[in-house]
């Protein structure tokens, strides 16, 4: 093979004869010129183009961009005669060399090869000839289906002429991936499952916690409009009660209600009843209590302040002159300070009393 | 044992002898022994000098597929391609798969019949090795393939002739050395939009079929390599000789890679443009003069 042949690949698509090169070559020169209209209908294609890449499309996207290009190229220039550009095709040399080669008369069972018979022209199942070749899903089941299908004749083919088909289960040799490449694509696939299995928890979860809200809404709204009759229940059985005048002859029946609520029976204003009285008597869920922060602010009141004034919380009253809590005579006595050394440390005897005490 | 032995010896001279007399210059069919015609094949891989890795283990990938192959040594000569011819014979192989890189980048398959020809040029595209772990079927190192072909395989000359050469270079010949005597896989190759995709699947039988007994059920799972074949030219030799088929549909990826460049400079150029074409428009637009402007001088 020369060195030009070799080139072919690179040159001779674009014109096989080297005026048409040349040519080529002169329109490229004004190209980047030319009109703008042509430019901006290639940057759309562009665009969608680019939206439809995906690893094996980028390939043909381009390849599709170059021929519109190269067409445009040809199309524009009608000046000069465009020379069409003929591809050789000698079938019948073809045929003859395929004959030659062939191998005939061997039984099945030598070349193993099976041909897919052509789909019926209406058939609506995904074939070969309609697939999409971008639609990387149905593209791989096309393929699938076809190498299924030859298989299942295969084994058929296989069988009749005698020979084992699948293998025996305690047949061992060696495969065409190694054990640790397999170990590697189980633990992967594992990994795959667990986070899918990990996912759709994470999703069931979400869905409890957004549920679990709800139930609770519901109970705290249940629990207000039980509150709320009870009050209401309240307000009616006191204005029956006053509406009956005196009302000496109810109080009875209401004794259990004062000693809860803590309202006075006789007065119709009870909500100023209630006030007046103070939180310090209000029983629970009373009315009259004193409205208190919620308990975030009454930790933080506690421990930032709002606990009424701090003035002269350090001086020293009666009652704190009085308290002889913290005194103590032992210590007074002991130490260095002032008193005696009697309640003192031992001390350590001298070097040669130690040195005696030894012997 | 040691009749034992001695038959086992003797079945084994009379298998040789007639392994010999099978041997034929075709490498096809040869009518004079008992058992009938024979399919023998042998096939020499190589590649060129710069092939990047992903292109090596296709290659790898394609060997341990093959029993019947030999690989040899990476070529360093791109130019005389007629040196392919000699390896082979020197190899006793009668099929050739060469993989030959360019730029570091493209990889070419020439598929050849040694020492006469024909042989084919392909760009392989989309090349996805056994390494890749979404690929998790697994066979016998060895085992013989079922080939699979379209339908369209059977319609154009061209096509039909690639037939011939893919079920004789990828075709495990019965009782082959080193080839397993079982089928657990299946080797597809479909024509879709103008190339060739090849595609190798598992045969897995799982449980039988509650419906229909004795017949298990067949699926498949792909082990791998998978890769596109953009068939070039068929040449009438073995690398070389005149063109018997040219691929409209073929643009090289150099062409691609030039129209790339050709855009990205494209751009500048545009801008450039727009910027003369403003400049233009504002010197040519001047504001008509307005007869409220002197009002007040």
């Amino acid at each position: 093979m020369s060195d030009g042949e070799n080139a072919w690949d690179e040159e001779s698509l674009i014109g096989g004869s080297s005026s048409e090169e040349e040519y080529i070559l002169d329109e490229r020169k004004p190209w980047p010129k030319k009109k703008k209209a042509q430019s901006k209908e290639e940057d759309d294609d562009d665009g969608e183009d680019e939206a439809q890449l995906n690893d094996s499309d980028e390939e043909t996207a381009l390849e599709l961009a170059a021929l519109e290009r190269l067409q445009k190229e040809k199309e524009g220039s009608t000046q000069q005669e465009p020379k069409k550009k003929k591809f050789l095709y000698l079938g019948n040399v073809m045929d003859a060399l395929r004959e030659e080669m062939e191998l005939k008369d061997l039984p099945w069972i030598e070349t193993c090869v099976v041909v897919a018979k052509p789909p019926p022209a209406d058939s609506t199942e995904i074939n070969l000839q309609t697939v999409n070749v971008n639609d990387d899903l149905t593209r791989e089941l096309a393929f699938y289906n076809q190498a299924l299908e030859a298989a299942q004749i295969g084994k058929a083919n296989v069988e009749s002429a005698g020979v084992p088909f699948s293998r025996p289960d305690d047949y061992f040799a060696e495969m065409v991936k190694s054990d640790e490449h397999m170990q590697r694509i189980r633990k992967k696939l594992l990994e795959e499952q667990t986070a899918i299995k990990n996912a759709e928890e994470a999703k069931k979860q979400r869905m409890l916690k957004k549920y679990g809200k709800k139930i609770q809404q519901e109970k705290l709204k249940e629990r207000q409009e039980q509150k709320k009759k009870m009050l209401d229940k309240i307000d009616s059985l006191k204005q029956k009660k006053s509406n009956n005048g005196g009302g000496s002859t109810s109080i009875d029946d209401f004794t259990n209600f004062d000693d809860q609520f803590d309202f006075e029976v006789g007065s119709d204003n009870e909500n100023a009843g209630g006030k007046k009285k103070g939180g310090a008597a209000a029983g629970p869920g009373g009315r009259g209590k004193k409205p208190q922060p919620n308990a975030k602010r009454q930790v933080k009141n506690k421990k930032y302040g709002m606990g009424g004034k701090k003035r002269g919380l350090k001086r020293n009253t009666s009652d704190s002159t009085n308290d002889m809590d913290g005194f103590s005579q032992k210590k007074m006595k002991s130490g260095s300070f002032g008193g005696g050394k009697k309640g003192g440390k031992a001390k350590r005897p001298g070097k040669s009393a130690r040195q005696k005490m030894r012997r | 044992m040691a009749t034992l032995f001695k038959a086992k010896s003797e079945k084994l001279m009379k298998d040789r002898t007639m392994k010999g007399e099978k041997t034929s210059i075709k490498g096809g069919a040869d009518e004079s022994t008992p058992k009938g015609p024979k399919n023998k094949q042998r096939v020499l891989i190589l590649s060129s000098r710069g092939v990047s890795f992903r292109h090596r283990h296709l290659m790898n990938d394609l060997e341990a597929m093959l029993p019947q192959s030999k690989k040899d040594s990476k070529l360093d000569n791109k130019s005389k391609l007629d040196v392919l011819n000699e390896l082979a014979e020197l190899n006793n192989c009668n099929n050739v798969l060469y993989f030959e890189a360019r730029k570091h980048e493209d990889l070419y398959l020439w598929m050849s019949r040694a020492p006469n020809g024909p042989s084919v040029k392909f760009h392989v595209q989309n090349v996805h090795t056994m390494d890749e772990l979404k690929l998790t079927g697994n066979c016998l190192k060895g085992s013989r393939p079922i080939l699979s072909f379209d339908s369209s395989f059977d319609e154009s000359s061209h096509l039909k002739l690639l037939k011939e050469m893919f079920s004789q270079t990828f075709g495990v010949p019965k009782g082959a050395r080193r080839s397993k005597p079982f089928f657990d896989h299946v080797l597809s190759f479909s024509m879709v939009d103008n190339r060739i995709w090849v595609r190798n699947f598992q045969i897995v039988e799982g449980e039988e079929d509650p419906e229909n007994k004795g017949k298990k059920k067949t699926s498949l799972v792909e082990i791998g390599p998978r890769f596109v074949l953009n068939p070039i030219r068929i040449f009438e030799g073995s690398f070389g000789g005149p063109t018997l088929y040219e691929n409209p549909h073929y643009i090289s990826p150099n062409v691609i890679r030039s129209a790339i460049n050709a855009k990205r400079a494209q751009r500048y150029g545009n801008r450039v443009d727009e910027q003369n074409l403003h400049k233009e428009k504002l010197r040519n637009s001047t504001l008509p003069e307005d007869p409220l402007d002197s009002v007040f001088e």
